[in-house]
């Protein structure tokens, strides 16, 4: 049974001052050994997930940081995968982390259970690059967005994950006007010394995140729109990819692309020059470097059922190609099909490890 | 096959002289029995396919399909076992999961999806090959040469 709880939010203090001292005890007392969780790098122009053990380690870290360079899962990988860690490790994951954490432990990537994972309500993040600038700019990001809610990145704007979906910790923001940071979990050791949630508390929540994920709806479909506009046929895919300098970095960011070796860098797309040749006198001209619509349609054909719609893919393109927009919308047209979402469940089996005998064409 | 011949292969307009290449992958226990069946009994089929014969349906993968269409076929036929009848099993079953992605993504993105297809031909459905590429190429003479190969 989960238990909820609240962690006041007290003169002179923020949300994330306030979770994170609930953290700090939690490391400090010996329930958790350690704490994966986004710390302020170069004076909080980015933050980046760091493993603590330092209870005194902790003070630039903030589990509400709007901004996501890698995602987490990626490191949850690093850290459980050859072997989970022993001892408690807790770790700080956006749903979208989650989401992809859930994929890549059905894809034996990630050991879930060897780990507890602390959810935190996100009401979305700024692009690395923007992050940076506003910091340098002497902004802070955070009234930045509240000013400007089109800083945010598209992936975020049309985030499906408003709802943690998965969570041995919830930090829960939504609905509590920053005066309050609801917990729950059903292990009372995470939860020691907190008061219970007031009546409202979790209701307030919970009209926020209806009205939240109504706003990325909406969003959405105003994106599909110009996905239907645009991104339609050859030319459309052509001109979405054609300032692709196909350095294969979509690929190296996004969190369910596992493979040690992607196919697409192995040998079989290094030719001889006369075989170049050929298709460049088949076709008039070959583009160089070769094999960009292979490399992107390929990469969709391979993980397309696992993707979660975490935009790492735009955010690391050095040339500004709105990756994941594709992506996002194929996946919301293949998923389907399997009667699939990725990152929903762990309990929903991988769609390509699995069939029916009767289902889908032809039959 | 020079490099004279293979230029404007498949490259010609859409109308009678248009020859489509089309791309075969098939599976060694039944379609690719089902092609020599074909032949040995003296049916006739446009010679349009370029057959590969694999060990399963199973054994390929999305990227294949992908690659033929980008790399210059106009069509890709990819024929299998029966439900039931896999000589592995499970193999069919699961390539029709993974090749139902390639036709969704390429119905997605509205990259001419027809140009693909999956056909159940098991050995002893000599008339079926025939008739199944008969009716590709036909599709295909009908679609003219695909626009894939110029991205």
């Amino acid at each position: 049974m989960a238990t909820e709880r609240i962690i006041k939010v007290g003169r002179g203090e923020t949300p994330s001052t306030a979770a994170l001292a609930h953290l700090k005890q939690l490391l400090t007392s010996g329930h958790l050994d350690g704490l994966m969780i986004p710390m302020a790098m170069g004076g909080g122009r980015t933050f980046m997930h760091v493993l603590v053990t330092d209870p005194d380690a902790l003070a630039d870290a903030d589990p509400f940081a709007p901004v996501m360079p890698v995602n987490g899962a990626t490191s949850v990988s690093r850290l459980t995968k050859l072997e989970a860690p022993s001892g408690r490790i807790g770790v700080v994951l956006r749903p979208c982390e989650i989401a992809a954490a859930i994929e890549l432990h059905k894809l034996l990537q990630v050991r879930l259970g060897d780990v507890v994972v602390i959810g935190v309500d996100c009401p979305g993040t700024i692009s690395v690059k923007d992050h940076i600038d506003l910091v340098d700019a002497g902004k802070d990001p955070l009234s930045a967005v509240a000013e400007e809610p089109g800083l945010l990145r598209e992936a975020c704007m049309t985030c499906d994950w408003t709802r943690v979906q998965y969570h041995d910790m919830l930090l829960g923001t939504f609905g509590s006007d920053g005066k309050h940071v609801i917990v729950v979990s059903e292990d009372e050791t995470l939860l020691g010394g907190l008061d219970k949630a007031p009546k409202g508390a979790l209701e307030a929540r919970e009209s926020t995140i209806e009205k939240i994920e109504d706003i990325r709806e909406k969003t959405t479909e105003a994106v599909e729109k110009e996905v239907d506009e645009h991104l339609q046929g050859p030319e459309g895919v052509a001109k979405h990819w054609e300032t692709c300098i196909v350095c294969h970095n979509c690929m190296e960011q996004c969190p369910v692309c596992y493979c040690n070796e992607c196919f697409f860098e192995s040998q079989t797309f290094r030719y001889e020059g006369d075989k170049m040749m050929l298709w460049a006198r088949n076709r008039g001209s070959l583009d160089m470097p070769t094999d960009k619509a292979m490399f992107h349609l390929g990469r969709m054909a391979h993980m397309v059922a696992t993707c979660i719609g975490c935009g790492m893919c735009t955010q690391a393109c050095p040339v500004g190609i709105n990756v994941g927009r594709a992506f996002k919308y194929v996946a919301s047209r293949v998923q389907p099909v399997y009667d699939y979402k990725a990152g929903r469940s762990v309990d929903d089996p991988l769609p390509q490890a699995t069939y029916l005998e009767d289902e889908l064409e032809p039959r | 096959m020079t490099d004279k011949d293979r230029k404007g292969e498949g490259k010609a307009a859409a109308g009678d002289d248009f020859e489509p290449v089309i791309v075969g992958f098939f599976c060694n226990w039944c379609t690719a029995s089902a092609a020599d069946l074909a032949g040995t009994s003296r049916m006739q089929y446009p010679p349009n396919v370029r057959p590969i014969r694999v060990m399963c349906t199973g054994s390929v993968d999305t990227s294949f399909v992908l690659r033929a269409l980008l790399e210059g076929a106009d069509g890709v036929l990819v024929g299998g076992c029966h439900p039931g009848d896999c000589h592995y099993v499970t193999g069919n079953y699961r390539a029709r999961r993974r090749l139902t992605g390639v036709i969704k993504i390429l119905e997605a993105l509205a990259l001419d999806p027809e140009r693909f297809r999956f056909e159940w031909i098991s050995a002893s459905e000599g008339a079926k090959f025939a008739k199944v590429v008969t009716d590709f190429t036909e599709d295909i003479k009908r679609m003219g040469p695909s626009p894939l190969k110029e991205l």
